[in-house]
């Protein structure tokens, strides 16, 4: 039963699909799918559906294509009466040579569960174009080789922004395996705020003809909200001396960090691959001399080795948000910011929508931004509607813009104003908490006798419905009927009819398992059984010679006294467990003398009882009627004493 | 037992539940209660609460487990101000209609009004088991009880009169598991009901004694409306425990028990 309990059980549980994963969808899109070489295809990867922060997604190393990302942007939309949040991801892809190409299908994890694209066909022309650069704000893909020839003449060591005060190179005592290959995993700030931007940097410094790979075990960065940062055109590089020792410097991936909460974080900053030629390059003035773009990349004929490159951890203080000049509008939001507002028009009539566009654009988390506060009006109903977000480089930290419609429905008509709304944040820079405001707007109602509904749009959705507010409390009415009888009635009828059919049911199987018990008793010794039951029986003939003593033929007398004679022989013989059959007068007259004795009365009556049997069958029933109440009075006492003796 | 026919057993048992019904009690409102019960309502209702809770008083003396009334009475006891009074009168119509609604809010309300609040402190497997039993009258509790035995014995019956055994299969077990569950329900109920009696402090501040005689210490205060278990009684003290763990020595006269 256990094992059916737990099936049945596990049945329910997994027959419910998680909610947030039965609704996302992952696709896929192209501008273009006939190219060619050295066009630029722009690929989108949308989520819609899911909840919370989705990391932009590693595309596979697409054969035949260089890979950028460009960036994200964000949108909740209301379709057929649901609210759905999307989230796209744009990737350019720059075809380097001719032919027919199959994307391979793109892996999105979202709430722990993979998803995946279908693949796309490409068809490249060949004619040769001249290689486009990657645009602005782009992220090469991995899979690219690293010049190892230096573009930037001057080698300089890795230094931090000059706005950064601080940032953490390399952890204290770290010694790579190979140092003439390694990756510095960095911060701009080591002591931030909650929620404001950090930059984590990858550098790759190597004195190898290196190829980076791309990661094979991603960061744990758990209590951060993260984006992938859009990196200049091309993987930058750079040549540096690092304790007397010249390396080409790549800087090959970039995130945005948001500490969600104040703490201190230790970053594990995971492991990349990069494969190398295996003789490493010497700093000789030969060396830079051979070393030039001809020699770099994949040699042809060269030898790979694939390298696992393992920065050391990175520690990061959070601190909390300063309590001391906290706007009471203030909803989380770190950074920098600039609001915009529009109204769509300035003249309505009466229950009529105009809808305002609220823009917040800056640096600082855009995705978390919530929508400034917007008060209950008198004669103006406000319903929140669209939200879109669009996430771009500024300089070397993240930022964006988010947009936010809100409808207002004035009731009433005359001049109504939409007051300011204010939208307040912490800017980290100046450790001083901001607050904007939208300007006023003026709207002009004119009366109208259109009665107030819900725009067709926004009528049929969930989203826009008002929740019922409790203005005050009390406690609820009395009750003004007397309860239905017959519920109770029933119910007392149940109860005390359950109650009595227990009770009869319990007595009924008692009394069952008493005889049940008795009959397995008689099964093993049937001369218990005759002496036990022989009262009964004899008692139920006895009924039955009542009714033969009626009879006054002298037949019926015979009758009688010869079912007398049977009564009190198979009743004496059931007690004396003799043969019924086999048993005599003089055996049945020798054991009632062992137990009465010959003097006893009852003996002398039995012996007289059945003389008046004897007298009768051969006296041809030729007997006084009133013997027969002798002979059952005698039949009876017989029987009573019988009872009473214990052999 | 040389039963070994359907009808017989069919018989029998149509036989016992044609006497179970005649059994039935013949009952209903009389006229004079329907005309006191509407009379109280309009009392109520033009705001003259002290003759709306004598009427429902004096309903509650012949139906002193109508929850109706006592659901009454404790509006017209809050409208006075009474919040003890009406505490109490919730809490013995939510012991007779468990699962009401109306009663539920009324009581966290008038909880909600009280001067003294007692967190509960105690595990939670505890509060749990309460919320569940509170969810059922004792009868209803023995009514599962009744059922599940007379299931029970009647499948013995049928062994004993069929001669057949009954297959210790999963119908079988799960029957006697749903009967032991039953039964320890019903235990479970006894001990709240019996044992760990409810009872409401009915006046506006009353000491807890550390023992029964006025000589001992006061433990702590208690306010109007709290409800408290009384776990023993001695001469006109009762012992009592509170949610919180706190404990001790009470007046009888300063509390009521919600079970009538």
């Amino acid at each position: 039963m256990i094992k059916r309990v737990v099936f049945i059980a596990a049945a329910f549980f997994l027959a419910i699909p998680p909610l947030h994963a039965e609704d996302v969808r992952v696709t896929s899109s192209l501008d273009k799918r006939n190219v060619e070489v050295g066009d630029e295809i722009h690929l989108t990867l949308r989520v819609t559906g899911a909840q919370g922060n989705i990391q932009a997604p590693r595309l596979p190393a697409f054969k035949g294509f260089d890979t950028y990302y460009t960036g994200r942007a964000s949108r909740i939309t209301f379709i057929n009466n649901v609210s759905t949040s999307s989230v796209e991801f744009s990737y350019v892809l720059v075809s380097r040579s001719a032919g027919q190409f199959t994307l391979d299908p793109i892996e999105v994890v979202v709430a722990s569960q993979t998803f995946r694209t279908d693949p796309v066909t490409i068809a490249v022309a060949g004619a040769q174009k001249k290689v486009t650069r990657p645009p602005a704000g782009a992220i090469q893909q991995p899979s690219r080789p690293l010049p190892s020839s230096p573009q930037q003449p001057p080698p300089q060591l890795p230094t931090p922004p000059s706005s950064v005060p601080t940032r953490q190179e390399s952890a204290p005592g770290y010694k790579p395996e190979d140092d003439n290959i390694y990756v510095n995993a960095w911060l701009d700030k080591l002591t931030v705020y909650q929620n404001e931007q950090i930059l984590l940097t990858y550098s790759l410094y190597t004195r190898y003809d290196t190829r980076y790979e791309g990661f094979v075990e991603e960061p744990e960065m758990s209590g951060f909200w993260i984006e992938e940062f859009p990196a200049e055109r091309e993987i930058a590089r750079e040549t540096v001396r690092v304790d007397g020792k010249r390396y080409v410097k790549a800087d090959v991936r970039k995130i945005a960090l948001f500490p969600t909460a104040p703490a201190e974080y230790t970053i594990k900053p995971g492991v990349l691959k990069a494969s190398i030629r295996q003789d490493p390059q010497s700093d000789s003035i030969f060396d830079e001399f051979f070393n030039d773009s001809f020699f770099s990349g994949s040699g042809f004929f060269s030898r790979r080795e694939n390298r696992l490159l393992k920065p050391p951890p990175i520690l990061l203080v959070v601190k909390p948000l300063p309590e001391e000049g906290k706007p009471a509008n203030f909803q989380g939001a770190v950074g920098s910011f600039r609001m915009s507002a529009t109204m769509d028009k300035k003249t309505v009539k009466q229950n009529e929508p105009v809808t305002m566009k609220l823009v917040i654009e800056g640096e600082g988390n855009i995705e978390t931004l919530k929508q400034p506060e917007v008060p209950e009006f008198e004669h103006l109903k406000v319903y929140e509607a669209d939200t879109s977000s669009q996430l771009f480089k500024t300089g070397t930290v993240i930022g964006g813009r988010k947009t936010f419609e809100i409808v207002f429905i004035p009731t009433q008509s005359g001049s109504v104003a939409i007051p300011k709304l204010s939208f307040s944040f912490f800017d980290p820079r100046q450790a001083a908490y901001q607050t904007l405001f939208t300007p006023a707007f003026p709207i002009q109602v004119e009366p109208s006798d259109q009665p107030f509904e819900l725009p067709q749009s926004m009528s049929q959705q969930e989203i826009f419905k008002k929740d019922i507010q409790v203005e005050k409390q009390d406690i609820r009415y009395i009750r003004e009927k007397l309860p239905d009888e017959e519920s109770k009635k029933f119910f007392a009828w149940l109860y005390r009819g359950l109650v009595g059919a227990d009770i009869f049911l319990t007595l009924f199987v008692l009394f069952g398992l008493m005889q049940k018990r008795q009959e397995k008793i008689f099964s093993r010794d049937s001369a218990l059984k005759r002496r036990k039951l022989a009262k009964s029986q004899a008692e139920s003939r006895i009924r039955h010679l009542r009714s033969l003593a009626r009879s006054h033929h002298p037949q019926g007398v015979i009758h009688f006294f010869e079912e007398v004679d049977k009564t009190l022989t198979q009743y004496l013989s059931d007690k004396l467990n003799l043969s019924a059959y086999g048993v005599t007068r003089s055996s049945l007259e020798r054991e009632l003398e062992s137990i009465f004795g010959q003097e006893d009365p009852l003996y002398q009556n039995i012996l007289e009882l059945y003389h008046l049997c004897d007298e009768s069958r051969f006296g041809k029933g030729d007997v006084p009627a009133s013997q027969k109440n002798e002979a059952l009075k005698i039949l009876k006492s017989t029987i009573s004493r019988m009872e009473k003796v214990r052999r | 037992m040389k039963i070994r026919n359907h009808k017989t057993l069919v018989i029998g048992y149509s036989l016992l539940a044609g006497l179970l019904f005649l059994a039935c009690p013949a009952w209903s409102w009389t006229s004079g209660e329907a005309s006191k019960f509407q009379e109280a309502g309009k009392e109520y209702r033009a705001g003259h609460f002290d003759k709306a809770i004598s009427l429902y008083q004096e309903l509650l003396k012949e139906h002193p487990r109508e929850a109706v009334f006592l659901y009454n009475l404790g509006n017209s006891y809050f409208r006075k101000g009474k919040l003890g009074e009406a505490i109490l009168a919730y809490e013995r119509a939510r012991f007779y209609e468990p699962r009401d609604k109306d009663i539920e809010f009324n009581l966290n309300y008038t909880h909600g009004l009280l001067e003294y609040r007692v967190e509960d402190k105690r595990n939670w497997y505890i509060r749990a088991g309460e919320e569940v039993l509170k969810k059922f009258t004792e009868e209803e509790v023995d009514l599962l009880g009744l059922v599940s035995y007379f299931l029970f014995v009647s499948g013995w019956l049928f062994c004993l009169f069929f001669r057949q055994r009954m297959p210790w299969g999963w119908k079988r077990k799960t029957l006697l598991l749903i009967s032991v569950v039953f039964l320890l329900l019903s235990i479970a109920k006894d001990v709240e009901v019996r044992v760990m009696r409810d009872a409401i402090v009915m006046t506006k501040e009353a000491e807890v004694r550390y023992g029964p005689s006025e000589s001992d210490q006061i433990a702590f205060r208690v306010g109007e409306g709290i409800k408290v278990y009384v776990v023993d009684h001695r001469e006109d003290w009762s012992r009592v425990i509170l949610v919180n763990g706190e404990g001790g020595w009470m007046r009888n006269r300063y509390l009521a028990e919600v079970r009538v």
